[in-house]
């Protein structure tokens, strides 16, 4: 049990920053739009920090965050209409189950992931670091490279899967 | 790393860009799908792909540290960034917090401060501190006074965050919710500085609301003006007007009619009132007449219905000139007996998209439909109540096909509406009874500013 401003607090919060990104792929994948994952995100959070009494330190904490952000997705699913979402609850569920599967492989892969940006060409680096960094929509990269906003969506695409191969390479196989 | 056969992987490429993006319709939605239904190579990939996403979004101090110059960080995109505000001010990054000049009055409802990872009541935080969240629950309001008078007042269900820039002006960013900002006078080389994750605004003096979700940000503007800033277009907000910023970019929406029918007692030159008759309203032979008295005024606002009972049938009080397919309608309506309204856009009642709220025979929800050229067509439902014991804000907006209706803050629908209406229409707006009235306090139209 945590009490609150005490050590173990500022652990958890700690712990709880260090899963944002695991969190974040974990509901993109199971929602297929990063606005609605950005969404249950901020939700999983609420609960996570108010329910933060629940969690015992040293246990599992992200087994916990990850079952939060399930019901965070199936309470948000409940809201949606019907042709908003992506997929079958079926599927859901198959996702659901390899998406903590494949995020064992995240610590791994955030570690390679450095050294893959630096070994992007100048360019493609600029690319992602304008739309990650700095948020800039894909309208305003465009204006700036005299490209369609098609033309820098497919580049973008093309460059997260060179990110892709250069992390797996790294890992010496299927990381 | 697993990569999907080349039957299906240039379909997929284009699916998961435009994925990443927020782009994929309806179509792309069910090809995704089945894509990763009939095809577990293709599986694998996407959870790798989305993976890769995530840690890009996370790389942000990687990404900042290769940059060339160093830039000032404006990135909401990042979805992990975003969500991550909520604990970055529990962390207390800064070992020497700097003051905010600002105090909480009492709040109304349950409102607290999140500091140091601690929650604390807001009689009990002190001073403000760079970096406090201020988090309002359900039913709930907290107002801040900045030492210059500015004040903030934070509506229910909203977390915003209040820092001190290099320069020592106040920064408010607010994440979720919604604010009513009447801010002090400032010089214009010195404006307050408000942002969202889609929107920065500059503020030298001005009142205004500024509500942000996951989604989008509204900014309306009651007094003054503001200078916005969304993904490199900025865009200078006159008073009355409305911009709303989101992946699609930023909208300044201008003002077509702002009507306080609580202070009226007949309707304005530009709109009329028709009737047709219950008996004839489904029928080929539908006839609509001139009723200017279907409608009256009360007290309290705008009833549509004879003041004396009458023969039953479709009211319908419309604006007489062409705006356009897109608008921006609101109406707040007076809480007490139970109520329906209908709003239509893009023609009248009788010709364009209707929005119902609280439809006798489809209890409490909201419904779209049109009843051209004769028989109701449903084109989109919600069923969630609508109370009618207090006071609401009914929203409806079309713009590029896509409707959208909001009761009070909450979106209840979200569609795309492509039905057609009849090409000779008067491409207007109107609001019609549907059994019983209920008192129309206002009745505000905006259309977008043409790109």
């Amino acid at each position: 049990m945590i009490a609150s401003g005490s050590r173990d607090s500022e652990a958890f919060v700690r712990l709880m920053t260090g899963h944002q990104g695991r969190l974040f792929g974990y509901l993109f994948t199971l929602l297929g739009d990063p606005d609605a994952a950005n969404d249950v995100l901020q939700e999983t959070n609420v609960v996570l920090w108010r329910d933060c009494r629940e969690f015992r330190p040293g246990s599992n904490f992200k087994a916990w965050a990850f079952r939060v952000a399930h019901f965070q997705v199936m309470a948000f699913r409940q809201r949606q209409i019907r042709d908003r979402l992506v997929f079958e609850d079926e599927m859901l569920e198959v996702l659901a189950s390899a998406a903590r599967e494949t995020d064992d492989a995240f610590a791994a892969r955030q570690e390679k992931l450095t050294d893959c940006l630096g070994r992007l060409a100048a360019p493609h680096r600029e690319l992602i670091r304008r739309r990650y960094t700095d948020g800039e929509s894909l309208e305003a990269i465009a204006r700036g490279r005299d490209m369609t906003p098609n033309a820098v969506m497919q580049s973008l695409f093309r460059i997260r899967h060179s990110l892709m191969q250069c992390v797996a390479r790294f890992a010496g196989g299927d990381a | 790393m697993s990569v999907p056969c080349e039957e299906i992987r240039p379909d997929l490429e284009g699916l998961l860009g435009a994925m990443t993006e927020g782009r994929l319709d309806v179509d792309g939605r069910r090809r995704l799908a089945s894509i990763l239904h009939d095809h577990p190579d293709a599986r694998q990939y996407y959870l790798d792909y989305c993976q890769m996403h995530a840690l890009l979004a996370s790389a942000h101090g990687v990404l900042h540290a290769m940059q060339p110059s160093s830039r000032r960080r404006w990135a909401i995109v990042g979805a992990a960034a975003a969500a991550g505000l909520l604990v970055a001010g529990l962390l207390g990054k800064n070992p020497a917090p700097t003051r905010v000049d600002a105090v909480l009055a009492p709040p109304t409802g349950s409102a607290w401060v999140l500091r140091d990872g601690r929650r604390l009541d807001p009689g009990a935080a002190g001073g403000m501190i760079d970096g406090d969240r201020l988090v309002t629950g359900a039913a709930s309001e907290l107002s801040v006074r900045a030492k210059d008078g500015t004040t903030l007042q934070l509506r229910e269900s909203t977390q915003s965050r209040l820092g001190v820039g290099s320069d020592g002006r106040l920064r408010v960013e607010l994440e979720e919710g919604l604010m009513r900002v009447d801010a002090a006078p400032q010089r214009t080389d010195h404006p307050l500085l408000f942002a969202t994750a889609h929107l920065e605004a500059s503020i030298v003096g001005t009142v205004f609301d500024l509500a942000a979700s996951g989604n989008e940000t509204r900014l309306q503007l009651l007094e003054g003006k503001v200078r916005l800033s969304s993904a490199g277009r900025v865009l200078d907000l006159q008073s009355g007007e409305i911009a709303s910023a989101d992946r699609r970019g930023l909208v300044r929406w201008v003002p077509v009619c702002s009507l306080p029918f609580a202070g009226m007692k007949a309707l304005p030159p530009p709109m009329e009132t028709v009737f047709c008759p219950s008996e004839l309203l489904h029928k080929k032979e539908r006839r609509v007449d001139s009723a200017p008295d279907r409608v009256h005024f009360v007290p309290g606002g705008l009833v549509l219905g004879p003041a004396t009972p009458a023969s039953h049938g479709l009211v319908v009080t419309r604006w007489k000139e062409e705006v356009g397919d897109d608008l921006l309608m609101e109406v707040e309506v007076a809480g007490g007996e139970r109520w329906s309204l209908g709003f239509a856009m893009s023609g009248d009642s009788f010709e364009g998209y209707r929005t119902i709220f609280a439809v006798f025979g489809y209890p409490n929800g909201t419904t779209i439909d049109t009843i051209h050229p004769v028989e109701c067509v449903v084109l989109a439902q919600d069923p969630r109540d609508i109370s009618y014991d207090r006071d609401h804000t009914l929203r409806v907006e079309r713009r590029a096909g896509r409707m959208r209706v909001w009761i009070d803050r909450e979106l209840r629908l979200d569609t795309e509406i492509r039905h057609p209406l009849p090409d000779g229409r008067r491409r207007t707006f109107a609001l019609s009874n549907y059994g019983a009235p209920p008192i129309i306090r206002s009745l505000k139209v905006w259309k977008p500013e043409a790109p």
